[in-house]
């Protein structure tokens, strides 16, 4: 039987294409491969992508338990005149996504203050100002540094300088130290490897214009992207892992899957774990000494041990109907690399909460709540999490319970998820949430760029590295949109 | 550094940025203050800061950057620095 040409466009495959013939694969379902995909379908190419998990969205999904509703990961970055707000207005999705901001978008619990983030800006600063009156005036120049300084002079001033050290040029008291070190402890990086270029992006873009989310979850802009590409023409597969990329004479020419079945293309985007794109679906034998070593040497991201609880009370009212809590129980810098961390009494570290049906009813049965807690933590080993993960969720909970006071009696439902849970459901190395850590010695968009030494293979993602150490959602919203544009650069020409 | 040379340096860092940002080569005005005018987001200013020091191998000292307010200053950084050399 003679198999069936399709054309998608006949501008760029003249000839049609055979069934499973494609303009490009792109292997996974993330943020960055439905954006990527969502750019070259409408390009009028012809798109698969290959996703191992039963959904779109990598880190950007949700699950639900009982009519508990909860995002498994990711922090959304939608503030105006973002990257995102560009794509969502490209792809012509804003009919789907319903953004909202809370007010204030973050609250910090340190042992004796609650700071707000509020958003306006200058008010969250002046509140600060109020609670430390002999540092009033340092505290203006610091935000008014970080806010008011062109980006290019970021970078030349502060792109190599270590945040602790520039924190002590601006503060003495320790207790707001310890607060301006709280506020970027989510990049996961101790302040002493941090660089105050990533610190300064961080406060201007995650923490102080923050607070922005899609009703319904997050599950709602991975979906929409989904729905996006399949409109503009674009197939999805899910359920299926790419087992091989194909390669001929260093040049990439499609996929195998873990069924055998053979797919050609003629360019591939990895939304996949880097490492594995390169060691395992690539293989070390098409690569250079040279790359193998600073592959294997980077170092990835923190993982997170998450619990998601779903709790018989209605706490609206309560804490300022707060989206964001982020809870940061001693004065002393939580180091989530630090070895025994978790077995301390009690229990050590940051806790980020998400108390996502605050602001959204539908995300929790009526009059109860949708919860989830995290705490930043490496993967440590592969046998830890069987026999601590009950002790350590456990350890979490009481610690919220300063917090919001009687949570742990009101618990009728509760999800744990590890960083094995992460890799499993993402693949990522070592449940890395965030593509690499971003160390000072890591921010480089040479150490990792979407070009690879493989002849029309690219990557797209949080894997791809980012001069700002900027990471997450917008990472790989951003690396998917360009590298839709490499390729259809490459076509035109 | 003869002019010939210069002209390109100067396409070539503006075809870069026309690049990166997605603006049209036309509509960048190199008198004009660029990262404040076009209101260009943290990812790409930065990648193209970055892009330009690689390719070009320069070091912006911090006493240099009060002269940089345009892309006219930063070509004439440019020269000045290649010239040095």
């Amino acid at each position: 039987m003679q198999e069936k040409t399709i054309y998608i466009n006949k501008k760029i495959n003249p000839k049609g294409l055979k069934k499973d013939q494609y303009d490009v694969i792109i292997i996974g379902a993330g943020i960055g491969g439905l954006v990527c995909g969502c750019y070259l379908a409408k390009a009028g190419l012809k798109v698969l992508i290959v996703e191992q998990h039963n959904k779109p969205g990598g880190y950007c999904t949700s699950f639900e338990r009982d009519g508990f509703i909860f995002d498994a990961g990711a922090i959304e970055n939608l503030r105006e005149g973002s990257i995102f707000r560009q794509i969502i207005n490209d792809l012509d999705i804003e009919e789907k996504i319903k953004i909202y901001r809370t007010d204030p978008s973050i609250i910090l619990i340190m042992p004796d203050y609650k700071i707000k983030i509020k958003n306006n800006t200058w008010e969250t600063i002046a509140d600060l100002q109020d609670k430390f009156p002999h540092e009033s005036k340092q505290i203006y120049n610091f935000f008014d540094f970080i806010f008011n300084t062109k980006f290019p002079i970021l970078y030349i001033k502060i792109k190599n300088k270590i945040f602790s050290q520039f924190i002590e040029e601006y503060f003495s008291d320790k207790k707001l130290k310890a607060i301006i070190k709280a506020l970027v402890a989510q990049i996961g990086v101790p302040s002493t490897k941090l660089s105050t270029l990533t610190a300064a992006i961080h406060l201007r873009e995650f923490v102080f214009d923050s607070g922005y989310y899609t009703r319904g979850g997050l599950q709602t802009f991975s979906n929409a992207l989904a729905e996006k590409f399949k409109e503009y023409g674009g197939n999805l597969l899910f359920s299926n892992l790419v087992n091989k990329i194909k390669i001929i004479k260093y040049e990439a020419k499609g996929v195998v899957l873990n069924n055998k079945i053979n797919i050609s293309s003629k360019y591939i985007v990895s939304n996949a774990d880097a490492t594995q794109t390169f060691l395992s679906l690539v293989g070390e034998n098409k690569l250079k000494k040279d790359f193998v070593i600073k592959l294997k040497n980077a170092i990835p991201s923190i993982s997170v041990i998450a619990v998601y609880l779903g709790i018989d009370k209605n706490l609206k009212n309560e804490l300022d109907n707060c989206y964001e809590l982020i809870y940061v129980p001693t004065y002393e810098e939580d180091n989530p690399w630090e070895e025994g961390r978790l077995e301390k009494t009690p229990l050590a570290g940051n806790l980020y909460c998400y108390l996502t049906s605050l602001k959204d009813s539908n995300l929790a049965p009526k009059d109860k709540e949708s919860i989830s807690v995290g705490l930043f933590t490496p993967l440590i080993r592969e046998d830890y999490w069987d026999s601590n993960k009950e002790k350590i969720s456990q350890n979490m909970i009481n610690r919220i319970e300063e917090v919001i006071p009687g949570i742990s009696k009101k618990i009728i439902k509760k999800e744990i998820a590890t960083p094995l849970t992460f890799r499993k459901y993402t693949l990522n190395r070592d449940g890395a949430i965030r593509g690499w850590a971003a160390f000072l010695s890591q921010i480089d968009q040479d150490m990792m760029p979407q070009k690879t030494p493989i002849k029309n293979l690219f990557l797209a993602g949080h894997w791809v590295s980012l001069t700002s150490g900027e990471y997450g959602l917008p990472t790989a919203a951003y690396t998917g949109f360009k590298a839709a544009k490499i390729i259809l650069n490459r076509i035109e020409k | 550094m003869e002019d010939k040379e210069f002209k390109v340096i100067k396409q070539e860092i503006k075809s870069l940025i026309s690049t990166i940002s997605e603006i049209p080569q036309e509509q960048i005005d190199e008198t004009k203050d660029f990262f404040k005018d076009l209101g260009i987001d943290s990812m790409k200013a930065l990648e193209i800061i970055a892009s330009i020091e690689k390719k070009y191998k320069i070091i912006i000292p911090e006493e240099e950057i009060p002269k940089i307010t345009n892309l006219n200053a930063v070509y004439n950084f440019i020269e000045e620095h290649i010239k040095n050399k």
